[in-house]
């Protein structure tokens, strides 16, 4: 699929990328584990947020003495709660995603980049591969030992529709999808798994020029990337103007759906290199931010 | 109206269709990709399932343009016609009737019917004219049963020389008209023929022995007959010499060397007056027999007086001529050569040369005029010069043969009274050099020869088959006086008819064998009759010629040619420039 050292080129990429990117993690309130992140009750990190009447049970560590002193009774300061991010990082691994070097490096570094940048952060990060009807959590280490690969490779979820369901996503979680959606599917389908119980989707689209814009003509046998059937064509300049036109609407419908279900789709080029690709779309869309 | 195709070869072009696809197939072989949106493309366009190869090239408008191309290609190959087959075709053959097609006459009816009916082609009905390439001849066979056509040429026997068949192909292109065919049935190759007329020769190389010719040795009984082989390769031949009589030689062996002539000699069978060789047969029967009879030529004599030079160029003439001998008398003489005094005449009751002797004067100069005459046709004399020249007085019927300056100086006339001629030389031998002029030697020889004709003297004589007979008779005898008859090789006789103008048509018979002309039931000559046209008796130059051309030129004739044939040239043209233009700009793009 991939050879290592384009492996580790693809990881090197994302590093760097990683040192001027990020999620916009800052942009919402989290519940969850303690981390760097405000949470959305109240907790015990140093920012203060209020006061309160002391009810029994509280604890006697954030009583305001000063304003008992003065006061003679008892008030609780409190601070912002602090928590981890919640990452669900779903990859489609269908077939699809590693026609052409350009674009498998293009998701493998999309998918370092995410695993990097949640590390860097201090997110929880779950990553999810999914294949058709077959979804595996991997852990985070099978991602930085490049591991993940073998995993790809031993999938058989056959060639449905990616069925993020079964990812068993978490609640409260930013959830990004890395596809190239290329499969027919009703979008609201995908789209629905990423915003439910309080998600936020995130979906990060890598594709090739050649398969936006190819030059065709002539007698074709087009092999299918995800059942390897042969189907032969003939594609005239007429033809090849209609494939266009159906893959602009096919993106097009997909934008519209992403609005709708307040999903930011962006979609990033296999040419070139990751951050430029990133830059055309994901950063100016908010996916993601740039660092301070 | 008749769609007739004038190349069916042209059909072949249709095989560009297969090399179209083929070469398509080559060149487009479809690319092989994988691809990830496949379902994008199939929204769009229809997947090429069944024929799939086939369908490679549907879609391809050069390709299309192509296949129109080869078909419109081969409709201009083909040269469809358009024509009505409820036509009588008129077919006139000329035959070539030179003896040479002996060799192929078993052969050459049932070939003639198989060209014939290929001739006659998709036509309906057939009109055939069969002509003899002699003008003469009459018309061998007219109408249009096939069959009986063959029987009469079955009965055809060809005979003669050598003919230019021209004169007679183009009575033949008459009698058919412009869309008729014409064929000259043959047996070798030879001049161009005259346009729109078809060779067809029949013939075949073979090798061919036989005579060219014997003679009886005078004063001898000895004969001399030659053979000649024809052929490249040595033939064997046997021969025999047989009499009237029956008796006949044992057969001899003779071996004949390519190309060369053998010649036999022998004795003259003792007691007969004929005989006829015969050699073993071989193609052309014609030469394999060669009829002889003693020799006995025709002798005039001729009775000199008058001036030593006049003595001495009688003494000449008998020597140098072959056919004149010296007479006794005057009485039993058949000529007269003398010489007489200037500024007389003499009358004679026999032809008569005369020289004048003693005439005087000057050296007469000016231009020699010969009239065309019999006697000096060809001559020329010019290198006479004379020392004097008589004036004679012409006479009403006198043919003056040959002038100088307006003043006469050989005279050819008769006498008025007995009415033979005389050939009157106004000069003197003695002082002229007449005698060293050879026009004057030939001129008196062809009076001699003259002379000889009109004398009836019992005589042999060698002629060819065919051959006019003028020189036979005699001016002076009359028809009913005459009796003619011919004999056969095989001994058969029969009497042969002197039509009117017999002087000038008669001609020997074509067939070998004998012949007798009687004057008042006494024999005047007897003359043997042979086989001797070389040429003819030459096959190896025969050859077969078919008619390759015949059956598309019948087409031709019969129909009209597609009117359209400018506009789908300039079509094709244009669908090629339109195929090219599309190929040249895909590939551009």
């Amino acid at each position: 699929m991939i050879q290592p050292a384009q492996l580790e080129e693809a990881m090197a990429a994302a590093r760097r990328v990683v040192e001027q990117l990020k999620l916009p993690l800052g942009a919402r309130s989290w519940k969850g584990q303690a981390g760097e992140f405000k949470g959305a009750g109240v907790g015990s990190s140093i920012d203060f947020q209020d006061h309160r009447d002391y009810a029994p049970g509280d604890d006697p560590r954030h009583i305001n003495w000063q304003a008992f002193a003065r006061t003679g009774q008892y008030s609780m300061k409190l601070y912002r709660e602090e928590v981890r991010p919640v990452l669900d990082l779903l990859v489609d691994v269908s077939d699809s995603m590693w026609v052409g070097n350009g674009k498998a490096l293009r998701t493998a570094e999309l998918l370092y980049f995410f695993t990097l940048g949640a590390e860097r952060h201090g997110a929880s990060l779950s990553v999810h591969l999914v294949k058709g009807e077959e979804a595996r959590a991997i852990p985070t280490d099978f991602v930085l030992t490049h591991r993940w690969v073998q995993e790809v490779e031993s999938m058989n979820g056959g060639e449905e529709v990616p069925q993020l369901v079964r990812a068993g996503l978490r609640a409260n979680a930013i959830r990004i999808l890395i596809s190239d959606l290329l499969f027919e599917a009703e979008p609201g389908f995908v789209l629905r798994n990423l915003h439910d119980r309080q998600g936020t989707g995130l979906v990060f689209s890598p594709f090739t020029r050649k398969e936006e814009n190819p030059e065709w003509r002539g007698q074709y046998d087009f092999i299918e990337a995800e059942k390897g059937t042969r189907h032969s064509h003939q594609i005239s300049a007429s033809a090849l103007q209609r494939y266009r036109n159906a893959y602009q609407r096919h993106f097009a419908l997909w934008q519209e759906e992403c609005r709708k279900h307040q999903v930011i789709l962006s979609r990033v080029a296999s040419e070139g290199d990751l951050l430029t690709s990133l830059n055309r779309e994901a950063i100016r869309f908010g996916a993601l931010e740039v660092m301070p | 109206m008749t769609l007739i195709f004038g190349n069916p070869w042209g059909f072949l072009g249709l095989l560009g269709i297969p090399l179209l696809v083929l070469i398509y197939y080559l060149r487009r072989r479809a690319k092989v990709e994988t691809i990830t949106t496949l379902f994008l493309l199939g929204r769009t366009q229809r997947e090429t399932k069944a024929g799939r190869r086939f369908e490679t090239f549907s879609n391809s408008l050069p390709f299309w343009l192509q296949i129109l191309a080869v078909l419109i290609l081969t409709w201009l190959l083909v040269q469809p016609k358009y024509g009505n087959h409820r036509v009588t075709q008129q077919i006139a053959i000329v035959m070539d009737s030179s003896a040479s097609m002996q060799a192929v006459k078993a052969s050459l009816p049932e070939k003639l019917k198989e060209s014939l009916e290929k001739l006659k082609g998709s036509s309906d009905h057939a009109s055939y004219i069969v002509l003899d390439h002699n003008p003469r001849t009459p018309r061998i066979y007219q109408g249009d049963e096939l069959e009986e056509l063959v029987k009469r040429l079955e009965e055809w026997n060809p005979r003669d020389g050598a003919l230019d068949p021209r004169p007679v192909l183009r009575i033949a292109r008459s009698l058919v008209g412009p869309s008729g065919v014409v064929v000259y049935a043959t047996d070798h190759d030879g001049r161009p023929l005259p346009a729109g007329a078809q060779r067809l020769a029949l013939g075949e190389a073979k090798a061919n022995c036989g005579f060219t010719g014997a003679t009886v040795n005078p004063g001898e009984a000895t004969w001399t007959a030659i053979l000649r082989n024809y052929g490249d390769s040595p033939q064997t031949r046997e021969w025999t010499v047989e009499t009237t009589d029956g008796r006949r030689t044992d057969p001899r062996e003779v071996q004949l060397p390519p190309r060369q002539f053998v010649t036999l000699e022998g004795k003259f069978p003792e007691g007969s007056r004929r005989c006829v060789f015969r050699l073993s047969g071989d193609a052309l029967p014609l030469d394999d027999v060669m009829p002889l009879v003693v020799n006995e030529p025709k002798m005039i004599r001729m009775w000199t007086m008058g001036s030593e030079e006049v003595s001495e160029l009688g003494e000449r003439m008998v020597r140098g001529f072959a056919h004149v001998t010296s007479a006794l008398s005057g009485e039993e003489a058949d000529f007269i050569l003398r010489s007489i005094d200037s500024g007389t005449e003499e009358g004679t009751n026999r032809p008569t040369i005369f020289f004048y002797k003693g005439v005087e004067g000057e050296r007469p100069s000016g231009a020699w005029l010969t009239r065309d005459h019999e006697l000096t046709e060809g001559l020329n004399f010019q290198a006479m010069t004379l020392r004097g020249l008589e004036t004679l007085k012409t006479r009403g019927d006198d043919e003056i043969l040959l002038w100088l300056e307006g003043q006469p100086v050989i005279i050819l006339r008769r006498d008025p009274v007995s009415r033979v001629e005389q050939l009157v030389f106004a000069f003197d031998l003695s002082s002229s050099n007449a005698m060293k002029v050879p026009a004057v030697a030939v001129l008196l020889h062809r009076f001699a020869e003259r002379v000889a004709r009109e004398t009836i003297t019992p005589h042999t004589a060698a002629l060819e088959t065919g051959q006019q007979l003028t020189e036979l008779f005699p001016a002076k005898v009359e028809r009913k006086d005459l009796e003619l008859s011919k004999t056969s090789v095989g001994g058969l006789t029969s009497k042969v008819g002197l039509p009117e103008g017999y002087r000038v048509t008669q001609r020997a018979p074509r067939e070998p064998g004998f012949l007798e002309l009687s004057y008042r039931g006494e024999r005047l000559m007897e003359a043997s009759v042979a086989f001797a046209d070389t040429r003819e008796a030459d096959l190896s130059g025969a050859t077969t010629i078919r008619l390759p051309e015949v059956e598309s030129e019948l087409v031709e004739r019969r129909t009209r040619e597609d009117r359209w044939w400018r506009i789908a040239t300039l079509l094709l043209l244009a669908v090629v420039l339109v195929a090219w233009y599309l190929l040249k700009s895909r590939q551009s793009s």
